[in-house]
């Protein structure tokens, strides 16, 4: 679970004091129609597993780090790549037959297919800069993603989503972000604007009733005004936070799952991914004023046994999978052209194999930024594996705060005050 | 066609620094406006009593009407405001359908102009001034609302004196309370309200009969019996455990009812409910949340119980005997990737997922710390001072390689928490000596290694405030003062080396002054929400495990489920929440599945009979003599001092009058109290 943290509850006593209290954005509907769906890949994603570097200076010294005790390799063949087809170069049209730099992991065919369509922006050597001397800490590096910001851990709590929408203003009855794998992420927290945060499925969607009275909704929004909490403030905001709640659910989830069901949505199966992903879909489809979603999927901490196939093979599979199933229904619906996705991650790992056969935390990362909005082909230096840092970490190309730079440029705020200087624009939106 | 405009926020007016009083005393009050309140209708403004105060900060919610003139704060949208997903929220800045106030005299003459409603923090209150005064400010004057203003006014102490305290609270309805006054309430003359906020955080609750008794007894008594575990018999509690399946047994069931990982997760919920040691196992959850293990990854259930009885027998000990002890429990060994980490290959470094999370999570953090918990700033960089570097999480992992998980190949039919045994391999092992931020660590190539390098983390200045700070926040207060931290820190350093010691921290939380200070600044994790409910409402399994009654509490157990926090799954190694930010896990979607809870809750209670069959039961069926006779307000009485101190007079309001509709409803009225803030924040 992405650590993240509701607000409202920060504390009592003195620490109210300096506590920002408003949690819904309020003003007009924010500009612009761009919409963006965040998936965290949580635990910190080996990005050198997920785009290969095949070129023949950088896969030498790939297939030599990669080697594990006893003969094992923590990496994938050319033979496993040319079978995949998943090999791809900066010019997005190049087939994978000949394409000769990079290739997505063999369980990624379908990410491969739509970049050959070009939707899909490959961000190289993207990472936290090295001035953070935590930034291979999970709570740390999560933080700083989170926030767009370096070396602030414990001293703001604002996420780079959230003063976003702090700019662009909220929305009206519906909150402008959601998060839809029941978290409340702190990406999403602003001074002024947090998220709704839904699970599951949003169709299922009831309040248990105790007593099976017909009222119980009143009269648990009857409780939540009760104005006898005033005398104790953390009650007084759980109140409106059970009040928000049953706002929340009544009058918008429960319209927008009933406009639009997904029934011709692809099967998600067990995949909580796909089913996130389903119930953007259906926001979307359903013409919810809502400008950032937020999902997730866990289990990308690979210290051991990394290619076992229900670790990260697994799970690029389901990433490149859902990540196709949403897009090809957004697009058959007429629905894609304002939307998209991108991928973030703790952290790249270690280039050289441990002991057991996996990795540990490391720097540069891959990501993706897929949709119709996107100019397609590959950003940022991939890292130089033959050059390392003292800790055998790629060296990052990309600060990070660039990548999100250009997210919030493109949903129609300015980013310099939000990740604290300018950056020039990478330009694969 | 009339529109509705909603505030449904906090909102904050004006902005000005945090005020810095030596010794604030703040009174909350609320404001209820039921009527129109129309701009221009002087005399019919709304107002909060500010009179005396330095700084003031309000919220407001509510209702404005735009009247059918009106326009509303959406600019856009499918169909203009009036949306079919309404309440649509108003801009406060918006000039029209916005609250504005004013600070006027005791005559009502206004010392400030009218200004919007913005946010920020507080603001001074004038020397004059008297009245915050509200208003709607409308374009038409056909707006009208209906809203409630909390105000939260911060004066000195020396400006507050007893007598106008008194009246404050009189006019306005609020309570002014000073931190002074609070931390004066001592151990002889605790109220039984007192008792009840004790027994919640030192413990899952009680019902109404036992705390009465610990309040006649006193806390002192009932805590020195708790710091001391195995001197209380806990024999009954047995006769209801569900009896482990023997490894070997294919699956790991008993009698084929359950998993053994079923069945574990169901015995410390039981031990939570039913054991007489309670404070034992309120730190032992304690620590199973800090040092975070999932049988998600384990997958082996036999450790994981003895995970848990290592915990439980080091709970209250010694702190670096705990860390010790857990750092070569198989469950550890394979959680965080320390089980056959080797060494000892110069090509393979070893994994260092269990030496980062050692120092990050489990013993020091990440940030040096002051002795009160505040972070060591760097004056160069304004920065807070880090605790470790790369090289220092490499080191770590190094010196804890050699380690391996081992079971006989085919053991027979045994108890699974004896298969696993652990084994030190000084071949797989790195050679030191090692050096840890600046420590050298002496290497004798032997399992001793481990009690070496915790030692070194446990001495570590940041350590005593780290954990302090966390055990504070568990079993006190979300946010522990500084002075608080200190106090206890000094404590914990003072006994690193006692068997006792964290017993003995225990009980410097309990008796410092600042303890009765934490009353309603917690909100309750999902697994105080179920047990706290089912031990202050009589809960019990009916009979005892060999008969009829097979997965005690397995329902309560699901309840848990729906709220994110089961016993031993938690999500990542980061548990369930971060300390101080059990709000994750208050998310408005899994919010609603507390109320699930409290009908699953509520429909265990038994007002005639015991349920045989049954997980749960909450014993009702001696209502009358518990509650002095089956009356709406007798019975209101009891529930509402069972769960929640008695509850506001709103709420013992509501209760009676749902009671008297209907009596038997007994069901309907504690779902009422499990869903209301006052049992959720307390």
């Amino acid at each position: 679970m992405l650590y993240s943290r509701r607000r409202f509850l920060c504390g009592a006593t003195a620490v109210t004091l300096s506590m920002p209290t408003l949690m819904r954005g309020i003003a007009a509907e924010a500009s612009g129609n761009l919409i963006m769906v965040t998936i965290f890949l949580n635990g910190g994603n080996d990005g050198l597993n997920t785009v290969i570097p095949i070129s023949t200076k950088q896969y030498g010294a790939y297939t030599n780090l990669r080697q594990i005790p006893g003969g094992g390799f923590l990496g994938y063949t050319q033979a496993q790549i040319s079978a995949a087809g998943t090999a791809f170069d900066p010019n997005y049209q190049t087939p994978a037959s000949q394409a000769t730099n990079y290739a997505f992991n063999p369980g990624m065919p379908e990410l491969r297919a739509l970049y050959g369509q070009g939707k899909v922006a490959v961000l190289t050597g993207v990472g936290l800069p090295p001035v953070d001397p935590n930034r291979t800490d999970h709570q740390i590096a999560q933080f700083d993603w989170a926030t767009g910001s370096v070396n602030q851990f414990g001293l703001t709590n604002a996420g780079w989503v959230g003063q976003t929408f702090d700019q662009l203003g909220g929305g009206g009855a519906v909150p402008p972000m959601v998060s839809v794998d029941y978290s409340s992420p702190i990406i999403q927290h602003g001074a002024k604007n947090s998220p709704l945060s839904l699970g599951g499925d949003i169709g299922n969607f009831s309040i248990p009733c105790g007593d099976g009275g017909p009222d119980c909704v009143n009269r648990l929004s009857s409780l939540s005004t009760n104005d006898g909490y005033a005398t104790q403030y953390m009650q007084s905001e759980f109140a409106r936070t059970l009040a928000e709640a049953t706002t929340d659910y009544v009058g918008v989830v429960k319209g927008y799952s009933t406009a639009a069901t997904g029934a011709t949505y692809p099967a998600t199966g067990k995949s909580s991914l796909r089913n996130q992903l389903k119930q953007v879909a259906r926001l979307i489809q359903a013409g919810a004023p809502v400008r950032s979603y937020f999902a997730s999927q866990g289990g990308y901490d690979t210290h051991s046994s990394q290619l076992n196939p229900n670790s990260q093979p697994a799970l690029l599979a389901d990433l490149s999978g859902g990540i196709s199933d949403f897009y090809g229904y957004l697009a058959a619906n007429a629905l894609s052209s304002n939307v998209v996705i991108m991928t973030y991650s703790d952290f790249g790992r270690r280039v050289q194999a441990n002991s057991t056969a996996g990795t540990d935390h490391g720097t540069a990362s891959v990501h993706f930024i897929i949709g119709d909005p996107v100019k397609p082909g590959v950003y940022g230096a991939y890292p130089d594996l033959t050059k390392l840092d003292p800790n055998g970490n790629p060296l990052i190309s990309v600060d990070f705060r660039n990548y999100v730079s250009d997210l919030v440029s493109a949903l129609g705020a300015d980013p310099t005050a939000i990740v604290g200087q300018t950056y020039p624009k990478l330009g694969y939106i | 066609m009339k529109q509705q405009l909603y505030f449904f926020i906090a909102v904050v007016y004006l902005s000005a620094a945090a005020p810095a009083l030596a010794n604030p005393a703040r009174t909350f009050a609320t404001t209820y406006v039921a009527s129109a309140v129309p701009r221009g209708h002087a005399g019919q403004d709304a107002g909060v009593d500010v009179s005396g105060g330095r700084y003031v900060r309000i919220t407001a919610s509510g209702t404005i009407s735009m009247g059918a003139y009106g326009v509303c704060g959406r600019t856009t949208g499918p169909d203009g405001c009036h949306s079919a997903f309404s309440p649509a929220r108003v801009a406060p800045t918006a000039p029209t359908g916005s609250l504005v106030v004013a600070f006027t005299t005791a005559s009502g003459a206004l010392i400030s102009g009218w200004a919007a409603i913005g946010e920020g923090g507080y603001v001074a209150v004038p020397a004059n001034a008297a009245r915050l005064v509200l208003r709607i400010n409308g374009a038409t004057g056909h707006e009208a609302g209906a809203f409630r203003v909390v105000s939260d006014v911060v004066s000195d102490v020396a400006a507050a004196s007893a007598g106008s305290a008194a009246s404050a609270t009189a006019q306005t309805g609020g309570v002014r309370r000073s931190l002074s006054a609070m931390r004066s309430v001592g151990a002889a003359s605790l109220a039984r309200s007192d008792v009840q906020y004790f027994l919640r955080r030192f413990g899952f609750s009680d019902t109404p009969v036992n705390v009465t008794a610990v309040y006649k007894t006193g806390i002192a008594a009932w805590l020195s019996q708790q710091l001391n575990p195995a001197g209380i018999d806990d024999s009954a509690l047995a006769l209801y455990m569900e009896p482990v399946p023997l490894y070997g047994t294919s699956p790991q069931t008993m009698n084929g009812y359950d998993s053994y990982a079923n069945i574990l997760q169901r015995q410390i919920l039981q031990r939570e409910i039913a054991s007489k040691r309670q404070l034992l196992e309120k730190v032992t959850l304690h620590w199973i949340e800090h040092f975070a293990v999932s049988q998600d990854k384990v997958n082996d259930a036999g450790a994981m119980a003895h995970y848990e009885a290592t915990v439980r027998s080091d709970a209250l000990g010694n702190f670096g005997q705990l860390v010790s002890d857990i750092a070569v429990e198989p469950a550890m060994l394979y959680w965080l990737d320390n089980n056959n980490n080797n060494g000892a290959n110069a090509n393979n470094p070893p994994n260092e997922n269990f030496g980062r999370e050692l120092m990050q999570l489990y013993v020091l953090g990440v940030t040096q710390l002051n002795i009160d918990g505040t972070p060591v700033m760097n004056a160069a960089t304004n920065l807070p001072n880090q605790n470790y570097t790369e090289p220092d999480v490499k080191q770590v992992a190094q010196a804890l390689t050699g380690f391996q998980v081992q079971a006989p190949p085919n053991p027979g039919l045994v108890n699974p928490l004896t298969v696993d045994s652990v084994h030190f391999f000084n071949s797989r092992h790195a050679k030191g000596p090692f050096t840890v931020m600046g420590q050298t660590i002496v290497d004798t190539g032997d399992p001793t290694i481990v009690q070496k390098v915790v030692n070194s983390l446990v001495n570590n200045p940041s350590t005593a405030p780290f954990q302090v700070k966390e055990l504070l926040q568990r079993f006190v207060n979300e946010n522990p003062s500084p002075g608080y931290v200190s106090r206890i820190s000094a404590v914990w350093n003072a006994n690193v080396s006692s068997p006792t010691q964290i017993a003995t921290v225990m009980q410097a939380i309990a008796n410092d002054p600042e303890f009765y200070a934490g009353k309603g600044s917690m909100t309750k994790e999902p697994i105080e929400y179920v047990v706290d409910a089912i031990r202050s409402l009589n809960g019990s399994q009916a009979t005892p495990i060999t008969t009829s009654m097979k997965t005690p509490y397995n329902s309560d157990y699901g309840s848990l489920g729906n709220m994110d926090e089961q016993h031993w799954y938690p999500p990542t190694v980061f548990s369930f929440y971060r300390p101080g930010d059990k709000e994750t896990l208050l998310t408005n979607s899994l919010l609603l599945n507390h109320w699930g809870t409290g009908a699953n809750l509520s429909n265990e209670i038994r007002t005639t009979t015991l349920c045989t069959t049954c997980d749960t039961n909450l014993d009702f069926t001696n209502l009358t003599a518990l509650t002095g006779g089956i009356d709406a307000g007798s019975a209101s009485r009891y529930l509402l001092d069972a769960l929640v101190d008695g509850g506001t007079p709103q709420l013992q309001a509501l209760l009676q009058n749902y009671l008297s509709n209907n009596i038997k409803n007994v069901n309907g009225a504690v779902w009422m109290i499990l869903t209301s803030p006052e049992y959720e924040v307390n």
